[in-house]
């Protein structure tokens, strides 16, 4: 199965989320295209990453429909296609005794599938995937050792060791400092359009999302806007989404 | 000591048996220790070995072997626990305490009404190297061999689930399943370890040899095989000391671990 030319990566139509019985996402729509960089910005609670375990299969929607890549997600068997980072996996103390390599060929576990041996090809989409992420000098290292940032970039590369065609990040530079997170940036647009990858981050601040992302989803339970980001600028848009007026300032870079 | 006085440990059935079962234990039990110890479910085993000790009771109260009873009764107290703690409304350490004392008061209730409180019961809280039945050499070796063999075979997905279970979960894994295979696992572990290590240690080996190859070891795999060396040494020296200086196995061989711990503590080159 390939990707058609054109086709979108991701559709919502009219997904909805009950915890505990209180509303957490009201009837979302939107599309994103193959090749799109998007931004989901969107206050505490918004309901950011309950819609990004949607998209990844973690959790049922309620009510609605999710197509990836043409496919009802019930039917989607194209995990690897698929890429996800986790929240805060920049911070917090990490006892996990794996090195660094281990972590990435962990990314192609699905690829592989069961019983089956990791081969000469898992080697190399491994290799390169730790080129692309610049962790190929921390092969050897325990997780635990490396800074935040490091880390960061770990596990960008085993998602990309399964080749995927969309990377999904939560969050991604929570903990990392200001001059990391422009060359993380930086890292992300080269995925996005060099290797063609799609990519999708959750963010809260507004900023770095519009100054980097193509396309602004903004939500607050229910999608506020889906912008291209130059169009962001906009004031109406932050009222709607934090409710208040003129307490965020844009402060760009 | 001369040379006839250290063979001597060979002269013997049941040290044969003893430690034909505790190469096995030794080896099994580090391996699914360090699934348990990385995913913060190191009183799990604990938790299973009381269980366990229940279903010794019940095998001594319904005549039937006891090591059969005990490995099925610890399945599906297992089965029970993974179940529990999918639930929101309780905290999954309160499941463990609850079925680790909840487990023990049975088992004291059963022995009781079974009038086993003897020293029968203090072999199967302590471990003993003359109890190990070849009925039980049996069990240990075939349910051993199967531990080790669905570890082997299932390495890499249980290595992604116990790393981070969403992205396992996003990856198409059936992640219930294999958290089900990791507990089961652990309860045959521990259902077999109960004759050599006793109820109250065998949690002990199944996590500081773990916790110790963590704080040396060079990645995962690297750290599985040396808390099995650790592990099988503990066993041995264990062992040969409990035959030797007559004392209960499991603390012979839970000390000697101790001991390895506490070496590997003093020699963790610092952070």
């Amino acid at each position: 199965m390939t990707v058609k030319k054109g086709r979108n990566a991701i559709e919502l139509e009219e997904v909805s989320f009950l915890y505990d019985g209180t509303l957490v996402l009201d009837n979302i729509s939107f599309t994103i295209e193959t090749g799109d960089y998007v931004g989901i910005l969107g206050p505490n609670g918004s309901g950011k990453t309950t819609l990004l375990k949607i998209i990844l299969g973690l959790i049922e929607p309620a009510a609605g429909e999710v197509t990836i890549f043409g496919e009802s997600i019930r039917d989607f068997k194209q995990h690897s296609w698929i890429g996800f980072v986790p929240q805060h996996v920049s911070v917090g103390d990490w006892q996990f005794p794996a090195t660094v390599e281990e972590i990435v060929r962990s990314g192609r576990t699905a690829t592989i599938g069961l019983l089956r041996r990791f081969s000469s090809t898992d080697a190399h989409a491994c290799a390169e995937a730790m080129e692309i992420a610049e962790v190929s000098d921390l092969a050897k290292r325990r997780i635990g050792e490396l800074s935040g940032g490091q880390r960061q970039r770990v596990f960008i590369a085993r998602a990309l060791a399964a080749s995927p065609k969309v990377l999904i990040l939560d969050e991604p530079t929570v903990g990392v400092d200001i001059a990391r997170q422009e060359k993380f940036y930086a890292f992300l647009k080269k995925l996005n359009e060099k290797h063609n990858i799609t990519i999708i981050f959750v963010s809260h601040d507004i900023d770095v999302a519009v100054h980097e992302a193509k396309t602004i989803l903004c939500l607050n339970k229910q999608l506020v806007c889906h912008v291209a980001s130059h169009d962001f600028i906009n004031k109406d848009f932050l009222e709607k989404m934090y409710g208040t007026k003129g307490k965020y300032i844009l402060h760009g870079h | 000591m001369d040379i006839n006085r250290m063979l001597e440990i060979f002269q013997f059935d049941f040290m044969i048996r003893a430690l034909i079962a505790g190469g096995v234990i030794g080896l099994i039990s580090p391996l699914i220790g360090n699934f348990l110890v990385v995913r913060r479910y190191s009183l799990m085993a604990d938790t299973l070995a009381h269980v366990a000790l229940a279903g010794v009771a019940i095998g001594l109260l319904t005549g039937q072997q006891p090591v059969a009873v005990a490995v099925a009764t610890t399945i599906i107290a297992a089965v029970l626990i993974d179940r529990l703690r999918d639930r929101k409304r309780i905290y999954s350490e309160s499941v463990l305490a609850i079925f680790l004392s909840g487990s023990l008061a049975i088992a004291v209730v059963l022995m009781s009404v079974a009038n086993g409180l003897n020293t029968d019961l203090l072999s199967v809280l302590f471990g003993s190297i003359a109890t190990v039945t070849t009925t039980d050499l049996y069990y240990i070796v075939t349910l051993g061999v199967v531990v080790l063999a669905t570890i082997a075979l299932l390495y890499k997905e249980l290595f992604l689930v116990s790393f981070d279970e969403d992205i396992a979960t996003a990856s198409g894994l059936r992640t219930r399943l294999l958290n089900l295979v990791t507990v089961v696992l652990a309860a045959i572990t521990v259902a077999l370890s109960m004759r050599i290590v006793g109820v109250l240690l065998i949690g002990a080996l199944m996590v500081i040899p773990v916790v110790t190859a963590m704080q040396i070891g060079k990645g995962f795999r690297k750290t599985m095989a040396l808390s099995v060396i650790l592990s099988l040494l503990s066993v041995a020296i264990g062992l040969v000391a409990a035959f030797y200086l007559d004392i209960a196995s499991g603390g012979s061989i839970v000390v000697t671990s101790l001991i390895f711990f506490i070496v590997s503590l003093i020699l963790r080159p610092k952070q």
